[in-house]
């Protein structure tokens, strides 16, 4: 079954067959909710489910030491492999919608590295924050009156958005201001994971009775951060890029 | 009758290998019938470890 399901996908990598679940049950995998999952989606439990794991993804460093993992809630969410490839620290190249903008002192730029999305798959939106030279940007924590770095996809009816988490900055000081100030220069890398309900699905993985006419989405991005040099501060900056998918077309690509 | 009560809530970090742990020593057959032990296999590598639910459904 294995050796099929690798041919017909153009599988290369090791696909492990635990005959049994010995090595799920070892590893404390097992799925102990599965009546309770399978009862949200309307659906019964059978022979096949015994001894089935948690779906979800382990992230090893160079020593084999666990580093991340990924595991959702719910079994109809999975994360994609440019996700897992971002959590893995492997830098995305795939094609995807690209968008660039110039604000005061920095040029923003965001991008998807798929054109398109599997419905319920955690996908990660990509920001890069190019800060010219003799200029800082603020992040949190950020007394009143300054503005952090932020950088938000606003959800709507088939995305599940979110924040995207900001980098550690050094301390910095303001002359005149008593308060503790954090920056970043050079550069920020930031990534945003969202979800799309796709054509069939609802956000929270039921199925539709009837499937959504469209399936391209749009990705909203907005950007906010505040931009000084070491003798002036500009005002604060909104920049929002608009980035667009379309659902995958899955028997076109099984076929 | 559909039976639409909530998903459970699981706490995932106290499932499997905790963050910070070696991951344990697996040694398996591959699609092509040969048994693969996962570390050997990694090479020193960065990887990932994917558990799914079945490759037939």
């Amino acid at each position: 079954m294995l050796a099929d399901f690798s041919q017909q996908h153009g599988i290369t990598y090791d696909l492990l067959s635990d005959e049994g679940s010995h090595v799920i049950t070892q590893l404390g995998l097992t799925n102990q909710h599965v009546e309770e999952q399978q009862a949200f989606f309307g659906r019964g439990v059978s022979a096949i489910h015994r001894g089935i794991p948690y779906p979800g993804t382990f992230i090893l460093d160079e020593d084999g030491t666990v580093v991340g993992k990924e595991f959702e809630q719910s079994y109809r969410d999975r994360a994609s492999g440019s996700y897992l490839f971002n959590r893995l620290g492997v830098e995305p190249t795939g094609p995807g919608p690209r968008a660039r903008a110039v604000g005061a002192g920095v040029t923003a730029r965001a991008w998807l590295d798929t054109v398109d999305y599997r419905p319920l798959q955690k996908l990660p939106v990509h920001v890069r924050l190019d800060i010219a030279d003799g200029v800082h940007v603020y992040v949190p924590p950020t007394p009143g009156g300054f503005v952090p770095m932020s950088v938000v996809v606003p959800g709507h009816g088939t995305l599940q958005g979110g924040s995207a988490m900001v980098p550690a900055g050094h301390p910095h000081t303001v002359e005149g201001f008593d308060e503790r100030f954090f920056v970043v220069t050079d550069h920020a890398d930031l990534t945003v994971p969202v979800k799309l309900a796709g054509t069939s699905f609802e956000l929270d993985g039921q199925r539709r009775p009837e499937p959504r006419p469209n399936s391209e989405v749009t990705i909203p991005v907005v950007i906010g951060y505040q931009a000084c040099t070491a003798t002036e501060c500009y005002p604060p900056q909104g920049i929002r890029f608009e980035l667009a998918l379309v659902e995958e077309d899955v028997l076109r690509a099984e076929r | 009758m559909t039976d639409q009560s909530a998903l459970p809530v699981i706490d995932f970090s106290n499932v499997g290998p905790a963050l910070g742990d070696p991951f344990p020593e697996i040694r398996l057959q591959n699609q092509s019938g040969t048994v693969t032990d996962l570390h050997r296999a990694r090479a020193g590598r960065r990887a990932l470890v994917v558990f799914y639910r079945s490759a037939s459904w």
